[in-house]
Parts: C-alpha cells; sequence; structure tokens
C-alpha cells in the first residue's frame, strides 16, 4: 500500500513532464488546440477517436501516450475545478477509481474523476463532450455551494 | 412401582402435580428408566419445567435433560422449555445449545411468537440454525436498520439480519403509504423465515441475469462495482449490481419475495445516488430490474421521474 501511495505521488509529480514529453510528438496544429481549456477536453475526445480503437487501450505500445493524455485530462480539471486535488484509491479493489489516479474538489462536491475510468466509454461510443460535461456539472455545483471565491 | 408409590407418598407436591398433569407420570417412568438412581426431588423439578410440554416431546426433552449443561440452563431459566419445544424436532445439539435457545427464548418473550406456529415453521425450515438466528424480535431488527440506512451500500446479504431488517422496514413503509396488508411482526417474520430455502446463494438471481445479457463485459470487472457519489456533502459508496464501463451503463437488481419493492429511506438513497450518476455523465443508461416482484407506486414515480429518469424493467 505505501508503496502504491509513493508510485501515486511520483506519477503526479511528473503529469507536467509527461504533458511536454507528449506534446513534443505533436504537430503545432494540435498542440494549439490543446491549450487547457475546458473546450480544449473535446479536442482530446477527437483526437481520443481518430487515433485509437478500443483494443488500444490493452496495447502496451500506447501506454505511454494514453497516460500523457490522461495527465492532460486532469492537469484540465486541476486548473478549471475550484481546490481540485489529486486522489487515488487503493483500498477497495471493487471500487471503479481503484488504482486509478483522480481529483476531486476539497471540499467534496461530487465525484472524484478519473479520466481512465472514460478511456473505454470515449472509443466504444465515440462520444465527445463527456469529459467536458463532468468537468462543468461539478464546478458549477461547487460554485452554487461555495461560490467561485474558494478558487 | 414401588418407586412410584414411594415418590408419590414422600411428596405431597409430586401427587399434586400428577392429578393436575397426568403427563408427569410418563416423567417419572420415563427418567427412572434413564437414570435409575434419579432422587424424586430431581423427578419432580423436570416434571414441573417439563409440565406443559406435548408428549410426543417427552422421550427427547428427557434425553436432553440428562445433559449437564442443558440441565443447568433449563433449570435456571424454565422459559427455555419453551424455546426448546418449538425446535424440538432439530438435532439434539441444535435444541441442546444454550446460546440457540437463549436467543429463541428471547424473541418468543418479546414479540409473544404463538409457540405452535414457531414449531410449524421449524419443521419445515432446511437450514435449522439460519432459522435461529433469524430470530431477532422487531425493536432490534429497527436498530441494525437505523444503522446502516444512511451508510450504502445497501446489498445485503440473503438471508441475514441486515437482509431481514431491511425488508422489514421496506415492508412497513409499504404499510405506511396503504400499499401492502400490513401483515404484523409476527406475521411477516414467519412469511420472511419460511422463504430462507428459496435463495441458495446470495447473488444467484443477479449472476443469472448477468450471464443472460450476453454482455461483453467481465464479471469481475462488471458485477458489484462501486462507485462514490457525493449526495448533499456527504460521499456515500453505491454499489451497482451490474456496472459496463464501456458502454456507462448500469443495473440495479431487485428479487424481493414479498412482491413489491417499496420507498424506505434506504431505498430512497439509492434512487438519490443513482441519479447523481446519470446527471453527472458518470452513467448514460441506468435501469432497475425487478425479479419475480415490481416496484411501488411512488418508488415508481421515483424511479421514472424527470431529469436522470431510470427505467423499470419487470421480470417474471
Amino acid at each position: 500500500m505505501k508503496e502504491k501511495k509513493e508510485n501515486f505521488d511520483a506519477w503526479v509529480a511528473l503529469i507536467d513532464d509527461r504533458i511536454e514529453d507528449w506534446f513534443i510528438t505533436l504537430s503545432n496544429h494540435l498542440k494549439d488546440k490543446f491549450d487547457y481549456s475546458i473546450n480544449s477536453l473535446d479536442e482530446i475526445e477527437k483526437y481520443l477517436i481518430e487515433k485509437f480503437v478500443l483494443d488500444d487501450l490493452r496495447n502496451e505500445m500506447n501506454k505511454k501516450e494514453i497516460d500523457a493524455i490522461a495527465s492532460y485530462i486532469l492537469k484540465t480539471y486541476k486548473l478549471h475545478w475550484p481546490n481540485g486535488e489529486y486522489v487515488i484509491e487503493l483500498e477497495d479493489k471493487k471500487n471503479v477509481l481503484f488504482n486509478r489516479p483522480a481529483i476531486i474538489t476539497n471540499p467534496k462536491v461530487g465525484m472524484a474523476f478519473s479520466p481512465f475510468q472514460f478511456l473505454q466509454s470515449t472509443l466504444n461510443l465515440k462520444r465527445i463532450g463527456a469529459f467536458k460535461q463532468m468537468l462543468l456539472y461539478t464546478k458549477n455545483k461547487y460554485i452554487e455551494m461555495y461560490g467561485e471565491g474558494r478558487s | 412401582m414401588q418407586a412410584f408409590e414411594k415418590a408419590v407418598n414422600e411428596s405431597e407436591t409430586f401427587k399434586q402435580l400428577i392429578n393436575s398433569n397426568p403427563s408427569a407420570v410418563d416423567v417419572f417412568f420415563k427418567y427412572t428408566k434413564k437414570k435409575p438412581g434419579a432422587s424424586v426431588d430431581e423427578i419432580l423439578e423436570l416434571a414441573t419445567i417439563a409440565k406443559d410440554l406435548p408428549k410426543n416431546q417427552l422421550d427427547n426433552f428427557i434425553t436432553d435433560f440428562s445433559d449437564a449443561g442443558f440441565n443447568s440452563a433449563v433449570r435456571k431459566n424454565s422459559k427455555l422449555v419453551d424455546a426448546w419445544s418449538s425446535i424440538f424436532s432439530g438435532s439434539a445439539s441444535l435444541r441442546m445449545n444454550v446460546n440457540n435457545l437463549n436467543k429463541l427464548s428471547t424473541f418468543i418473550r418479546e414479540t409473544g411468537m404463538d409457540i405452535s406456529k414457531l414449531t410449524s415453521s421449524f419443521k419445515n425450515a432446511k437450514d435449522a440454525q439460519k432459522w435461529i438466528d433469524l430470530k431477532i424480535p422487531e425493536a432490534e431488527l429497527d436498530n441494525i436498520y437505523s444503522g446502516f440506512k444512511n451508510d450504502p451500500p445497501f446489498n445485503q446479504t440473503p438471508w441475514t439480519p441486515e437482509h431481514k431488517a431491511q425488508r422489514w422496514n421496506n415492508y412497513k413503509k409499504g404499510c405506511t403509504n396503504g400499499e401492502n396488508t400490513c401483515l404484523d411482526f409476527n406475521d411477516w417474520s414467519n412469511g420472511y423465515d419460511g422463504k430462507i430455502d428459496l435463495v441458495t446463494s446470495a447473488n444467484k438471481g443477479v449472476d443469472d441475469y448477468f450471464n443472460s445479457l450476453g454482455w461483453d463485459c467481465p464479471s469481475d470487472k462488471c458485477r458489484e462495482q462501486t462507485l462514490d457519489v457525493v449526495v448533499n456533502g456527504q460521499t456515500k459508496k453505491r454499489r451497482l449490481d451490474i456496472y459496463d464501463e464501456g458502454n456507462l451503463r448500469g443495473k440495479e437488481f431487485k428479487e424481493y419475495y414479498s412482491g413489491k419493492v417499496y420507498q424506505s429511506e434506504d431505498i430512497v438513497a439509492e434512487v438519490t445516488a443513482d441519479k447523481e450518476l446519470l446527471a453527472s455523465g458518470r452513467l448514460l443508461e441506468l435501469e432497475w430490474v425487478f425479479k419475480g416482484c415490481e416496484p411501488s407506486g411512488p418508488l415508481r414515480k421515483l424511479l421514472e421521474s424527470s431529469p436522470n429518469s431510470i427505467t423499470v424493467v419487470i421480470l417474471p
């Protein structure tokens, strides 16, 4: 457990590095789209859908890029969610967030969010707008409860 | 016969007991046969304790009375005889178990349950120990329910005290809303306990249903998945019976022998959590599947209400 927590802390510490390394491989056109705005999450979904199919998620060769994309999504949430904190569930194996880096607001409003929970459905359903919808849902609820001042 | 006459002559109380309860004579002869050196006082005590037992239970009782532990327990608390009587047809180890007898005795005292009804219900129970374990007075069941009604997940293993507590409180809610016949606790409890054998495995119903779906979704990833939901500022664990991450769809499976699922507090908490999952985009589709039962009118209305309506599916 302690080792897993340390792995998670290291994973969080390297979020920016992973994104930067990934950006180097992208065209300027794409990099311009991935500007950490809320709308950029739609662009990320389009990119995922165009580049990958479901089986690719299980292919070790794609792990690095998938990890970088997940990092990008999490960082975007961190920038837009008030008091976002990175968390990980390491106890309950039946929890859908088990061993998946996630983010939650503080105080907690709505659920923790992990991009890893939604990669499958994004590719399977070829659905655009889910990441944005989840971000805005919690952000708006938070503002409703605590106002914008706490972010 | 000489010993019998001696006992009658020696003990006026024994004489009176025989006059008022002829089965005391049976007790005398059976016990002296089993324990030739038994004193009149010992026989008198046994006959007094066993005086209300039906004749067909005497042999077993006298045999059990020879056991030191059982003997001591019933002599200390003669009310245990009623409890013993209700399970006399069970194995010797079961009916001489003092914990079992105390549990049943408390249940009989607190519910005023008719012994003959208990005896008859016990005879039909295939899992005798479980039948006894579920003999929990109403107040205690309510306490159990209070302990978890706001703390999901609510998927209780049939037939456990928590499951019985959940079902009883669900039934009571239906009664409050005028949606059932409002059986009293004793009748309801007998009905519940009588169904113990219907469920051989806690998850068989939902496992069978899940397999019948043919979803491309392995059981270890799709059955009994927990999602954290924050409702009114509190994190709740919502354990969905079936959750398909690849399609963001889920199913809640209800199998109530009583035929109806009412809008009790724990059920409302589940609906609230599920609607939050739909509202936040964590789920795109959610069905509540009722197998061999159906939602009450108010529950169905709540499930199907907008926004974030939940589909109701009723299976025979």
